[in-house]
């Protein structure tokens, strides 16, 4: 799965945006991360986080398209992680606008981008 | 990789513990919606995730759930009580069996009956309400039973004004763009049940919904339907009497539990459901609420169960709830006793909200409760207060019961402040006093107790067996529930079907199209309301094509058998 040391973690996506994400971006672009069940408990159908692994500019517009279509579409909190030899570094974002409802914002996804390509500068200068 | 996290802080976290019946909900902000709570009039966005917990809630406190939580206090206590002997061992991996056999078969159908409040329970034409429903109307209408008995009586079989009042709540949920989220999020879930089983539930209760309409008109009555379901497998003492049976052990124990739930569905579909479903609406407007006391509490309403095993069960349930909370000489054993039956006693009530917050006791016994500094509560304080300034919780529990609603507010298990909305028995409120309130303390008696008896297990000379057993359970629930669920497909294509939707659900069968998806959730929510008629006018809301979807919708249904969708006429409506 890991085709690279960065990953770009979604957290609060339904299934069916993940499994959208999934079949545009690829199935190696894209892991879903079903909150775990606890065998103890009988809780409320949970969302879903998202791992991309690939970050090319038509994966992000997919991803973008997703968060942009949500009413409210923002804070979208973003985690993105490095890891190194078993070891994971990450850095919390919170994307505070997201785009209006329906449309892929240009915006958006230059916002994700900029992220990865920050955090990755920022992880590799650590 | 990255390990996978829990769920995010922003993620919600709303789940029952099926033991102490206690409930965690995220979904009521107090620091938002005090003024609301105190008014009974919750905001609209908490009702999809509390009449799921409520749901689960009201199936646990039930003859069934609280047969299932006096075994497992049970295990918990032989786990104390083991002596190295080999029949102390059995007995703890007896009820062990028991206990996981009940719990793993049911649980699907707990998430089913869960989401079917959620998607699809709605006011009908019959004298039954659900408690779900029920509670619905005393939490977000900013009714007040008392004052509005005589107006609103439950049982009246017109469409009343309390039956209003729930309806415009639903039918602005089920519309609303995150309930299409809930809804999307539902039909892609794993139809495997290693993931909770939320979607082989669902779709096994919706293809039995018009299994039971077809031979009675009051099955029509979502809310009919849904309240049926939940007694004929909850309250059901035949299999409290199997669940206790002292005949069997070990494996045949499970077996036999097995057996009886397998039996139980096939009988639901097999019997003739009229004269039950009429003698459960005669039973429901005679129904009152219980005794104070859950020795005395009543769960008698035996759907095509014997009358001879369902006393059985009753007489078994009795026994076992005597030998946990019966005085005990020994020390330790009685410390236990009051324990459990303080668990038991306090299952019936339901933590709504939780929230940290600072309390001041003054020298006059007058509590203040603080949330983030700013005085929100006040009033006399419990006998025997001590004056100071703490950190603590403010809580507030609702009675399913007798339907009071307490604000506590509390410094660990220490009880400061507590205020009943409504009028109460004052033995009622006596006996809140003596209920834990520290939630994270229940949690984790609940955890240590799971540790203990996993350490048991793991030493145990026959501990093998137990997970063997567990092996095999796996895939009897898997066959049980992945036949329900697709119980209308056409013959010669359910396996196809059902290796589609083992891991995506619906995803596959609708050709990986997210529209489609996103179609077969509205319609169907559409449906639960009676809002077909509007369908086109949804589905242009939310950038779709309604012709055409269920044009696709009714085509995909031709060729892989799993008809989503039927025509009612000039309407579609959705099936799943």
């Amino acid at each position: 799965m890991a085709t690279s040391e960065t990953q770009l973690r979604i957290p609060g996506f339904t299934r069916l945006e993940a499994l959208e994400i999934q079949e545009a971006a690829g199935e190696d672009a894209v892991e879903i991360v079903d909150k775990p069940a606890n065998p103890g408990q009988f809780r409320e159908l949970a969302t879903a986080a998202i791992l991309l692994w690939k970050f090319t500019p038509a994966i992000l517009t997919v991803v973008a398209a997703i968060i942009a279509r949500r009413k409210a579409a923002g804070p979208i909190k973003i985690t993105v992680d490095k890891t190194r030899k078993g070891k994971t570094e990450h850095y919390d974002i919170e994307i505070t606008k997201g785009g209006k409802e329906s449309v892929v914002s240009s915006e958006l996804v230059k916002q994700l981008a900029e992220i990865v390509e920050k955090t990755s500068s920022a992880l590799k200068d650590a | 990789m990255t390990p996978v996290h829990g769920g995010s802080p922003g993620d919600a976290d709303n789940w029952v513990d099926p033991v102490t019946n206690l409930a965690v909900l995220s979904v009521v902000d107090l620091k938002l919606n005090l003024g609301g709570v105190l008014h009974r009039q919750l905001p609209r966005h908490c009702f999809g995730p509390l009449v799921h917990e409520m749901t689960h809630h009201w199936c646990f406190h039930s003859a069934v759930g609280n047969a299932l939580a006096c075994l497992s206090l049970r295990i918990r206590r032989r786990a104390f009580l083991l002596d190295g002997t080999e029949a102390s061992e059995l007995a703890l991996l007896d009820d062990i069996i028991r206990y996981d056999t009940a719990m793993e078969m049911l649980r699907p159908l707990a998430e089913g009956l869960a989401l079917f409040a959620e998607f699809d329970m709605r006011p009908g034409q019959t004298k039954v309400r659900s408690q779900p429903m029920l509670w619905t109307w005393l939490l977000f209408t900013g009714r007040d039973s008392e004052h509005d008995e005589e107006s609103d009586a439950p049982n009246d079989a017109s469409f009343n004004k309390m039956d209003f009042d729930v309806f415009r709540i639903i039918y602005d949920s089920r519309l609303s763009a995150e309930f299409l989220a809930r809804k999307e999020n539902l039909l892609v879930q794993p139809l495997d049940v290693d993931a909770g089983g939320y979607l082989a539930g669902y779709l096994t209760l919706k293809q039995f919904w018009p299994q039971a309409c077809d031979r009675s008109d009051l099955f029509e009555d979502a809310d009919f339907f849904f309240a049926f379901m939940k007694s004929w497998f909850y309250d059901d003492y035949g299999l409290v009497a199997t669940l206790l049976d002292p005949g069997t052990v070990m494996i045949d124990s499970g077996n036999a539990i097995a057996g009886y739930l397998h039996q139980r569905f096939n009988d639901f579909l097999a019997a003739d459901l009229a004269p039950i479903a009429r003698e459960f609406e005669r039973g429901e407007e005679r129904s009152t609420p219980s005794g104070n006391s859950f020795t005395e509490r009543e769960f008698d309403r035996p759907l095509l169960t014997d009358e001879e095993i369902a006393r059985a069960g009753r007489e078994r349930h009795q026994a076992l709830v005597s030998e946990l909370t019966d005085d005990n000489p020994d020390p330790a054993l009685q410390a236990l006793s009051h324990m459990d039956a303080w668990t038991l006693a306090q299952r019936e009530t339901m933590c709504l909200a939780s929230v940290p917050a600072r309390i001041e006791t003054n020298s006059k016994n007058r509590v203040t409760v603080y949330l983030e500094e700013v005085p929100m509560l006040g009033g006399p304080g419990v006998d025997g207060g001590v004056p100071g300034n703490e950190d603590g919780t403010l809580q507030i529990f609702f009675s399913p019961t007798f339907g009071y609603v307490a604000l506590v507010a509390s410094i660990g298990d220490r009880i400061a402040f507590l205020h009943f909305l409504g009028d109460l028995d004052e033995e009622i409120q006596k006996q809140f006093l003596g209920y834990n309130v520290d939630s994270q303390a229940i949690i984790d008696i609940g955890r240590r107790s799971r540790e203990a008896v996993a350490n048991v297990l793991d030493d145990a000379n026959h501990g093998h067996k137990v997970d063997n057993w567990r092996e095999s359970l796996a895939k009897r629930v898997e066959a049980l529930y992945a036949a329900g669920a697709t119980l209308a497909v056409d013959a010669g294509q359910g396996d196809a079907v059902r290796e589609a939707m083992r891991r995506t659900g619906v995803w596959k069968i609708v050709g990986r199209n997210a529209d489609l998806v996103r179609a077969l959730a509205l319609v169907g929510l559409a449906g639960s309301v009676g809002a077909l008629s509007r369908s086109e006018e949804l589905f242009a809301t939310h950038g779709l094509d309604h012709d055409a979807s269920m044009q696709r919708l009714m085509e995909l249904g031709e060729r892989t058998g799993m008809r989503l969708v039927s025509r009612a006429g000039k309407l579609f409506v959705g099936n799943v």
